[in-house]
Formats: C-alpha cells, sequence, structure tokens
C-alpha cells in the first residue's frame, strides 16, 4: 500500500482514452485486482483512470444481433439483467459464486478479462459464447475474438493506452442454454479450483445439438477443445461418450503443480465430474451424471 | 441447546435465580452490530506517528552487513530502531528473544528495524531503503530435522537463557522444554499385551484468523511514564513485561486494552507491543502506532499447534486401556516463550478423559526456523484429543469394538486419580453421561439420512476432557462502588473479545447483589491504571475465575451496605438483612434503607454521618496448583476439569472426495450455565473454528521458510455457507464447587473434540484412517482411487 498516484474519475470515453495516453495511467474499474496489486507493489501505475462513471461502460442493450454488455458491467448485474439471464445463463451462472456479494457489486466483466487470470470465472463463459471484445483506443475501435484476446496468465491483447469497452454476445438460437459450474475448497467465498461452462445449442435435439465447453484454472488460457465438443454433438448423449471425452481432457489440461488450491491429480479427476453434472443439469437427465460404479482413471 | 439434567437440580437456591441462566442480550451487541465498537487501531491522537517493520526474508541467516542511515534521509522519517538499539531479550518463560532481531535471525517475518513517521508511506519509503545483507545459515522447518542428532542448533546460547524452573530445556539441543509424566509400568504392560496398537499424528501449525489485525499505540511521556494501547488478552501481563524489560516502576506504566475484534489466544501472553514501545522511545512525547497487515499477522506475531505425536497403546481384550507411551514433538517455532506451556498443556492431557494406569509421556518442545508459536484455542488440548481419539477410533475400528462402549469403559472415574496424581471428585462431572448421551443422541441423528449412490454416509465421535493451563498464580478481582441512585459500577480486567464476558460477568453481579442489570455498569475496555489485576483472558477461565471475584466483592458490598444501615439504625449488624437491593430490619417497623441510601455513608436528622462509602473488593486465585515434578509429571496441575463428547454425521462424496458435514454435536458437563444462548454461540463458534482445522486450514511452508498461504485467498476459514446446518450442543449441570453459580470452564472445549469427531466420521463412512490434518477433499479423493476404501 502507500504508493502514490493521480486518480481520476472519467466522465466521457474521450476523456479515459485521452488520459490512458499518459505514461504509467491505467484503466480502473472495480479495483479488487488493481488494489490487491498495488497493495502488494506489483503494480505501480502512476495515475488511476477510473471508468466507472461512463455511462456507456454499463450500458447493456442489443446491438446488430448481439447483446453489447458494457465493460464496467459488474458481476451482480450479469445475474439480474434480463437479456443476460434469459438469453446467457451460462454467463448468468458464470456470476453466482463469484467471490462473494460485495466484491461482485464491484468486480467488473470487463476488469474480470483484461485481468485474465486463468481462475477467471467469466472467460469459461464468454469462450463458448463466442464473444467479442470490444476495445477503444485513439487509434479506434477493435473487436477480438475472446479466445484471441487472452494470451497467456495475466496476458491480453491489449495494447498501452487502450481500454475494454464492452463485451459483445452472438445471440443463441432459441433452444439453447448453458450452465456454469465449479469446484472449490469451501462452499463459501474461494477461488475456483476448477471451473466449467458449458452450452449447448439446440438443446433436445440430438441431431442438431451442439454441444460447447471450456474449463478455467486447468491451463494459462481457458481449455476449450473443438474436437472433443464435437464428440458430443449431433449425437445421443450417454455417459460413456461424456466418459471417454472427460478422460481425453484429463490428459490433454497441465495444471500448475505449485497451486494450493488443487493439486494436477485432483483437477484431472474433477473436470469428468463437472462435465458430466453441467450435461446433466442442461439435459435434465440425472442418469448422465457421474456414477461411481465407473473405473476412475 | 437443551440443557439436560438441569431438572435434577432441585435445590431451592438455584430455582430462584432471577438474571443467572437467562439468555440476555449481549450488553455490547447495539455496538458490535453498528460498527460503534472502538477497537485499539481506532484511537487516533492528533500526532500520532506510524511505524513501519522491515522483516527478514530469511529463516536462518546472519545479518552481515545492516544499513539504516538511509531511512533517516526519507522526509518525514523521525526515527529508526534496529537490534542495536535494545540487545536485552524478552520473553515470560523462556528469555530467548530479541525485539530486533540481533544479528541473527530464525524465521520469515522476524523483525530487523523498524522505521518511525509521521505517514503511513514515509514510514514505508523508510523500510525499503534499509540494506540488510545476509549471510544464509542452516535451518529447520519441521520437529524431525530439530531433533536430528548433530544437526545446527537455532539457540547456541539456550545455556545462558533466563528460564523459569519449571521448564527444562536441554542446552547443546534444539530441545526448549522437554515435559515427562511417568506412572505404573508402561513398557512391561505394552510388552506383555494381548492386544497393542501403534500409530503416528500430525497437527499441523494453524492461524488464528481473528477478525481485527494486531494494533498497538504506544507513548512515552517527558516525565518518564509510558503508556500503551494495544488490542490484547493480557494488559496486565504487558505491563509487567514492559517495566521489566525498560526497567521502570511498574506504576508508571499504563495498558489500555479496548474491546478485541477476536483473539484466540492469538493475542494473549504478548505479540508486537514491546517493539512498538521500543520504537515510541525514539519519540519521546509522540505516540507511535503499529497495526499489522493481514499478512503480518500470519507471520509476524504467533501462530498455533504444529504437533507430531506417536502413541503406542495397550488394550486387553475386553477393551480396558491399560497402558500407553506417547511422544509429543511440538514445533514451537523460533522462540520459546509462548509456547512451553503449551508443550506442558499437552503432555498433562495426553489421556484424553481415560484411565490408564501404565503410562509415559514425553513432550518435546523443539525450536524449529518457522514463527513462534503462541496459545490457540485450547492449549494442547486439540492437539493430544486428535491423536489419541483417533488412535483409539483405528484400535475400536481393528477390533470390531464398539466406539461409544470402548470409550464407556474406560473414562476416568470419581475417585480415581489421573494421570499426574489428582483424584478426580464427582462435582468435576458426569463424564459417564456426557458419552451415553453424545452416543445416544449420535444414533438418532445417523438414522435421519439416506444417501445417494455415490455417496457415504458416517457418525463418528470423540470425548475430551479440558483444564485450564495456566500459572499458579492467576488471579483475578473485581472492584465495586454504589453511586447514589444505588446503580453500581463494576470494574474487572477480563477482556472482551466477541465471548461476551462482560454481559455474563454483569449477570452474575446483577444476581448476587439481585439487582436489574441496568443497576450494573461494567467497563469494557481495560485500563491497568485504574482496573484491578487479572493474569490474563484465557483458558476460558473468565466466567469462574472473575466469577469468583465478583462473587467475593458482592459479598463484601453487601456487608458493607449492612454495616451502614445497621449504624444508621442504631440495631447490631445481624439484625439487619439485604434483600433486593435494600437494608430491611429483621423487626418490623423501620422504613428499608435503599443501596443508594447507604452509598456514601449515611447522614442522620442531626448531620452527622455514620458508616462509610461502600467500595468492595474481591478476588479469587484459583487453590493449591503447583509446578510438575521434573521427573514423574505429577502435580497439582489443574484446578478445574470440564467433560465434554463431540460427534458428527457427515456424507463423503466418492467422485469427489468432498465432505457435507449434516450434524454436529457438542455434549459437556458445564456446571452451571450463566447465559444459554451466549455459552451455545461460543461452543458452537469453537466447533465452526474446529471445522476449519479439520478441513482447510494448514501454514503452507515453502523451502525457503516463507509462508505461502499468508492471506485469506489461500489460507481458507470456514465462511456462514460452509457451516452445517444442524449445530447441537447439550449442556448437562452437575453441581459443581469453587464455581459461581456452579459455572465452569466451557468456552475453549467445543474446539477441542472436533477434528478426531469428524475424521473418525469419514473412517465409518469410508473405511479411510486419517492421521493428518487437514483432510482435504483431495486426500480423501487419492485415497479413494487408490482403492483403498472399504466401504
Amino acid at each position: 500500500m502507500n504508493r502514490v498516484f493521480d486518480y481520476v474519475a472519467c466522465r466521457s470515453l474521450a476523456q479515459a482514452v485521452d488520459l490512458l495516453n499518459q505514461p504509467g495511467a491505467i484503466p480502473f474499474a472495480g479495483g479488487t485486482d488493481i488494489l490487491v496489486a498495488i497493495r502488494e507493489g506489483k503494480l505501480r501505475p502512476k495515475l488511476l483512470v477510473d471508468l466507472k462513471a461512463i455511462p456507456e461502460l454499463s450500458d447493456i442493450r442489443w446491438a446488430d444481433g448481439m447483446l453489447r454488455i458494457g465493460a464496467c458491467t459488474n458481476i451482480n448485474t450479469l445475474q439480474t439483467n434480463n437479456d443476460i439471464a434469459c438469453h446467457f445463463p451460462v454467463l448468468a451462472t458464470a456470476g453466482l459464486r463469484f467471490a462473494c456479494y460485495e466484491l461482485r457489486n464491484r468486480a467488473t466483466i470487463g476488469g474480470n478479462i483484461a485481468n485474465a487470470a486463468p481462475c477467471a470465472q467469466t472467460a469459461p463463459p464468454l469462450v463458448v459464447l463466442d464473444a467479442l471484445v470490444e476495445v477503444l483506443s485513439r487509434a479506434g475501435r477493435r473487436l477480438v475474438p475472446i479466445q484471441e484476446f487472452i494470451t497467456g496468465v495475466s496476458s491480453t491483447v491489449l495494447n498501452p493506452g487502450e481500454l475494454i469497452t464492452a463485451l459483445l454476445l452472438p445471440a443463441q438460437p432459441d433452444d439453447s442454454s448453458g450452465i456454469a459450474v465449479r469446484a472449490a475448497r469451501v462452499d463459501g467465498m474461494d477461488l475456483a479450483s476448477v471451473h466449467l461452462a458449458v452450452q449447448i445449442r439446440h438443446l433436445l435435439d440430438d441431431a442438431n445439438r451442439e454441444v460447447r465447453f471450456c474449463f478455467g484454472s486447468v491451463t494459462a488460457l481457458p481449455a476449450r477443445y473443438p474436437d472433443l465438443e464435437e464428440v458430443l454433438s449431433r449425437t445421443f448423449l450417454t455417459r460413456e461418450l461424456i466418459q471417454t471425452v472427460s478422460k481425453a481432457v484429463a490428459a490433454r489440461i497441465a495444471p500448475r503443480k505449485s497451486s494450493l488450491r488443487a493439486s494436477p491429480f485432483y483437477k484431472k479427476a474433477i473436470v469428468g465430474v463437472l462435465l458430466a453434472e453441467a450435461l446433466a443439469k442442461l439435459l435434465d437427465n440425472p442418469a448422465l451424471a457421474c456414477s461411481e460404479e465407473e473405473p476412475r482413471w | 441447546m437443551k440443557a439436560l439434567g438441569s431438572q435434577s437440580q432441585s435445590n431451592s437456591e438455584v430455582k430462584k435465580l432471577r438474571i443467572v441462566g437467562r439468555s440476555v442480550r449481549r450488553l455490547d451487541a447495539v455496538e458490535k452490530v453498528t460498527g460503534s465498537v472502538r477497537y485499539s487501531g481506532d484511537y487516533v491522537k492528533p500526532g500520532t506517528l506510524t511505524l513501519k517493520v522491515l522483516r527478514s526474508r530469511h529463516s536462518s541467516a546472519q545479518i552481515t552487513a545492516l544499513d539504516s542511515t538511509p531511512a533517516l534521509a526519507v522526509p518525514g522519517v523521525r526515527g529508526v530502531i534496529t537490534g542495536v538499539d535494545f540487545r536485552k531479550l524478552i520473553g515470560d518463560v523462556v528469555r530467548d528473544q530479541p525485539i530486533l532481531a540481533q544479528d541473527r535471525v530464525r524465521y520469515v517475518g522476524e523483525p530487523i528495524a523498524g522505521v518511525i513517521a509521521e505517514t503511513p508511506e514515509a514510514a514505508q519509503q523508510g523500510i525499503e531503503s534499509v540494506r540488510v545483507t545476509y549471510q544464509s545459515l542452516s535451518s529447520s522447518l519441521g520437529v524431525e530435522q530439530s531433533l536430528a542428532a548433530g544437526g545446527f542448533l537455532i539457540h547456541p546460547n539456550l545455556a545462558d537463557y533466563t528460564i523459569v524452573s519449571c521448564i527444562h530445556a536441554q542446552a547443546g539441543t534444539n530441545i526448549c522444554h522437554h515435559y515427562q509424566l511417568r506412572t505404573g509400568t508402561p513398557l512391561e504392560a505394552l510388552a506383555s499385551a494381548a492386544i497393542t496398537h501403534e500409530g503416528t499424528y500430525e497437527f499441523p501449525h494453524i492461524a488464528h484468523a481473528a477478525l481485527e489485525p494486531h494494533s498497538a499505540t504506544a507513548c512515552w511521556e517527558r516525565d518518564g511514564s509510558l503508556w500503551l494501547i494495544t488490542s490484547s488478552q493480557s494488559p496486565h501481563l504487558v505491563r509487567t513485561m514492559l517495566a521489566e524489560t525498560f526497567e521502570i516502576p511498574e506504576s508508571m506504566v499504563t495498558v489500555i486494552a479496548p474491546p478485541l475484534g477476536g483473539g484466540f489466544g492469538g493475542k494473549s501472553d504478548f505479540t508486537i507491543e514491546p517493539l512498538v514501545v521500543l520504537a515510541a522511545r525514539t519519540v519521546i512525547g509522540s505516540p507511535v502506532r503499529l497495526t499489522l497487515e493481514r499478512e503480518e499477522v500470519f507471520s509476524g506475531t504467533v501462530l498455533g499447534r504444529g504437533c507430531k505425536a506417536s502413541i503406542h497403546s495397550a488394550w486387553d481384550k475386553d477393551g480396558k486401556f491399560i497402558a500407553a507411551q506417547i511422544r509429543l514433538l511440538f514445533a514451537v517455532g523460533a522462540y520459546a516463550n509462548n509456547a512451553v506451556n503449551i508443550v506442558d498443556g499437552g503432555g498433562h492431557n495426553a489421556l484424553g478423559p481415560y484411565f490408564v494406569p501404565n503410562v509415559q509421556v514425553d513432550s518435546l518442545g523443539l525450536y524449529t526456523n518457522t514463527p513462534p508459536i503462541g496459545a490457540f484455542r485450547g492449549y494442547g488440548h486439540p492437539e493430544v484429543h486428535w491423536m489419541l481419539e483417533r488412535h483409539i477410533d483405528e484400535v475400536v475400528d481393528r477390533q470390531g469394538w464398539d466406539p461409544g462402549h470402548i470409550r464407556l469403559l474406560n473414562l476416568i472415574k470419581p475417585g480415581m486419580k489421573n494421570a499426574f496424581g489428582q483424584t478426580i471428585e464427582v462435582y468435576h462431572g458426569n463424564a459417564e453421561a456426557v458419552v451415553t448421551t453424545t452416543a445416544e443422541r449420535l444414533a438418532t441423528l445417523k438414522s435421519k439420512y439416506q444417501v445417494e449412490a455415490h455417496e457415504r454416509l458416517g457418525a463418528g465421535l470423540a470425548a475430551f476432557v479440558k483444564s485450564p493451563v495456566m500459572a499458579t498464580n492467576a488471579a483475578s478481582s473485581a472492584v465495586l462502588k454504589v453511586h447514589r441512585d444505588g446503580s453500581v459500577d463494576l470494574a474487572i480486567s477480563a477482556s472482551e473479545m466477541g465471548q461476551g464476558s462482560t454481559t455474563v460477568l454483569s449477570q452474575i453481579a446483577a444476581e448476587s447483589l439481585e439487582l436489574p442489570l441496568h443497576k450494573i455498569r461494567i467497563n469494557h475496555e481495560i485500563d491497568t491504571r485504574t482496573c484491578p489485576y487479572e493474569w490474563q483472558t484465557v483458558g476460558s477461565t473468565t466466567t469462574w475465575k472473575v466469577g469468583n471475584a465478583i462473587l467475593a466483592a458482592t459479598a463484601q458490598l453487601k456487608n458493607q451496605a449492612r454495616a451502614n444501615a445497621a449504624a444508621y439504625f442504631g440495631v447490631p449488624l445481624a439484625e439487619v438483612e439485604y434483600r433486593q437491593g435494600e437494608m430491611v430490619t429483621k423487626e418490623p417497623g423501620r422504613a428499608a434503607l435503599s443501596l443508594g441510601k447507604v452509598a456514601l455513608g449515611c447522614v442522620r436528622a442531626d448531620g452527622s454521618v455514620v458508616g462509610s462509602p461502600l467500595i468492595a473488593t474481591g478476588w479469587y486465585l484459583p487453590k493449591g496448583l503447583t509446578y510438575a515434578d521434573a521427573n514423574t509429571g505429577q502435580g497439582r496441575l489443574a484446578a478445574s476439569w470440564t467433560f465434554g463428547c463431540q460427534a458428527a454425521v457427515l456424507k463423503v462424496n466418492v467422485m469427489t472426495g468432498r465432505v457435507t458435514v449434516l450434524d454436529m454435536l457438542t455434549v459437556m458437563d458445564v456446571g452451571g450455565v450463566i447465559n444459554p444462548q451466549l455459552a451455545e454461540q461460543q461452543v458452537i463458534g469453537a466447533m465452526v473454528q474446529g471445522l476449519g482445522a479439520t478441513f482447510l486450514e494448514k501454514i503452507v511452508y515453502a523451502a525457503d521458510g516463507s509462508i505461502r498461504n499468508a492471506s485469506f485467498t489461500d489460507y481458507k476459514i470456514p465462511g456462514l455457507e460452509d457451516v452445517p446446518n444442524n449445530m447441537e450442543v447439550i449442556f448437562l449441570t452437575t453441581p459443581s464447587v469453587d464455581a459461581p453459580y456452579n459455572a465452569k470452564p466451557l468456552a475453549e472445549h467445543g474446539i477441542v473434540g472436533v477434528a478426531p469427531a469428524l475424521v473418525n466420521a469419514i473412517r465409518d463412512a469410508t473405511g479411510l484412517h486419517f492421521s493428518s490434518l487437514p483432510v482435504t477433499s483431495e486426500l480423501i479423493l487419492e485415497r479413494l482411487h487408490r482403492g483403498e476404501a472399504s466401504r
């Protein structure tokens, strides 16, 4: 703590973009990561450019077949906003067990993505929704697919002077649904040991069903495997299929050995349980959930 | 809560109680809920300077160079302190700790220098400018390493230290204390027994995690006096140690201790106080404040527990516990002072609530290059009960015995002598009823549940005994004054740290004085200059010891009031009775005199005065305690015992290893209950803290001795969401002696048997035995995957 820096509460995007060009300026929203990093001496900004009071950044509206979620939308709003809750339940449920209620009032979706932690809870849902990240700078606007946006642990394609203005979610077919589930050490506030987002299009139509899933906290980047999604798509879903896919996921992921939250063993053991749990819930078919008779891998 | 057994008290005294035995609302409820309580860190006097501390990054190193002069050049910095400013070692029991490292550091987090500045920023900048050069030394993070022959010495000068005579340090080793308990012929019994069993167990270092971080403000006035405001459970002990350390009269030291935002033992004895006082000496006349960051609370105060044990037990074929050979190795950290008594506490109570005729206990305190260990709720009892109750469960499982029956069979009973030679009496509590009640209730609770195919249901229990571990002269005292309106000031020095002691003590005073509760005004803040002596607020002794002191004071006060009235009426003292705050004569015809009317003596019609102002004092000393015999460990080591039994019903998800605790139960014979709701909440709080230690909590050291999880991000404690829906507390009330309204200690007790009860339930559910804490989902799942489960 005790670092000296300037702070400006911006009233407009133009002002923010302008200020972000100053040396040592960083965008600032909920502050739930930045204040901690400053306190620990890991981040020493000269200027915090506070974006929360810029109206466009908290706006949520449909445009061009996509739901545009302002970057400063807080995590509690992901659950309370009707458009998100009805059309993108995978994102709404990801917010359910994000930190605690008070922090969810502060933390923003833009900040969660910009921070690019492997345990970022909104990343997997955004990935399965093929979200686009809207980035603004003096040079103008650009749209970056979420999977290209995050490039590593705490690393994104954002250049100095750029800020995230919105997340754009393409509309899903009517018969779609999604859910986010997780494993953590406690039922109270905790970072997830493993978290998972599953989005299914054409939910009840075996021949056309498309399953998408993405794990968090198991690799540096959100872990989505299109070839394994294919195995689960356009077919009659069975326990055996889910087990095959889970096994393949466990073989591919490379969790950090030094994690205090869960060992690679535990993460590999739990991915299948989470995947089965999510699919069983979405398809309202308890038989798809893991059963103890299965051989373990 | 159910108070079974209270019906059995036909005593008319008990029936008449008006305030004791009632769940009156706690006196500080509104202040606590609205946030208006002023804690230590909330006292900011004008001109207060900030202290920041430079801490060691090495677990064991020689300081080869230390240059603090750059800090003095930082604008706003007013002073810098390092080890050369104060060479004397401190410590109440083992004088082995420097206030600031003396050429050598012994743990990551040890204070090396302090910077006093006008702003926190300047102090921080000052700290960052201090240059330290280290030369690494060997180090030991665990007891095995510290014990290894030929290992290096963490305290090469151990022989030169001043040590209290009941502590047995071994110079030339890392052993700072060795308590030995011997009775009967354990080795012979083990050699010839029908059934023997061996096991090893571990309780790691854990953190107290009090919500309020340690904070203290100190100031040396120009007249040479010193005042200190601190978040402490031990203001009088702190005063004495500061006076001795800085060589000034105790009367020149004032310690003020506001209510605490949690203590759990982590603010007992002393922690940051000497450092803040030393820093304040550089700026005479200016207050200096140190409020720890959360990370510093983990690494820069004291931790708790840290014990490895081996038990070798012998049993006859009917399940009688015949002999035990027990070795306890406590990793006390870099300094022994606050920890050696825990080595004793564990050693004394290693046999739990059982009668075992042949015993050999060796309890060793070993220096390690980790933060010092201090008191932690239970003080040695949770450590040894974890080991013993797990051990018994292993035996029970192996032999196919009934867990409840085996415990009942072996409980110590009235008339028997415990391992250190004290005789248990009927008034110490009904251990058999405690275990029977628990076992019966547990069976009912378990029968409620059906579980899914991927779940396993289990129930477990663990019995315990808890006695306060304390100094032989651990006195309590109380002062009462009466105002002219009949209201009463009660001054005590027991810390209010969330347990509700001010409410309970006021209830005791109001009951005894037969006054409404609102007539009693107790102090919530302790000022050693005006409040009477109290050893420390530790060991669950406040209701019992301070309550006794209050009863002594109220008895004196009632006599004084009667004497005033007798003088006024001109009748013998025996003619005046104290009734509900009024003095009445036995012979009718005289108007009663209220307590207020006699408060300052009585003025008669002619203006003459009889009697005297009412001011009464009371004290209590636990009776007849002695040190333990150096060779056999025998002695009058405990002044009170509370028997209890804890149990849990849980389910284990075999797909995830996740445990869902369904019910937790504590049954205790507490003698009497002053405030049922507060007593129950106290026990439930302890159960929740025990739940954390069972499943989540452990200080994780990196290879370099630093703590990897020194924050709540990765040091997880249970939240409300993690608390089982059904938390039951049942108090039995066998009439006690030497306890106010029969109320014996009960507060820490709720944590003592939690871990073994829960882990015994996991064994019941899965067949898996765990011997180290915490038992995480991951560890359970690993063993399930290895196919070790038998159910």
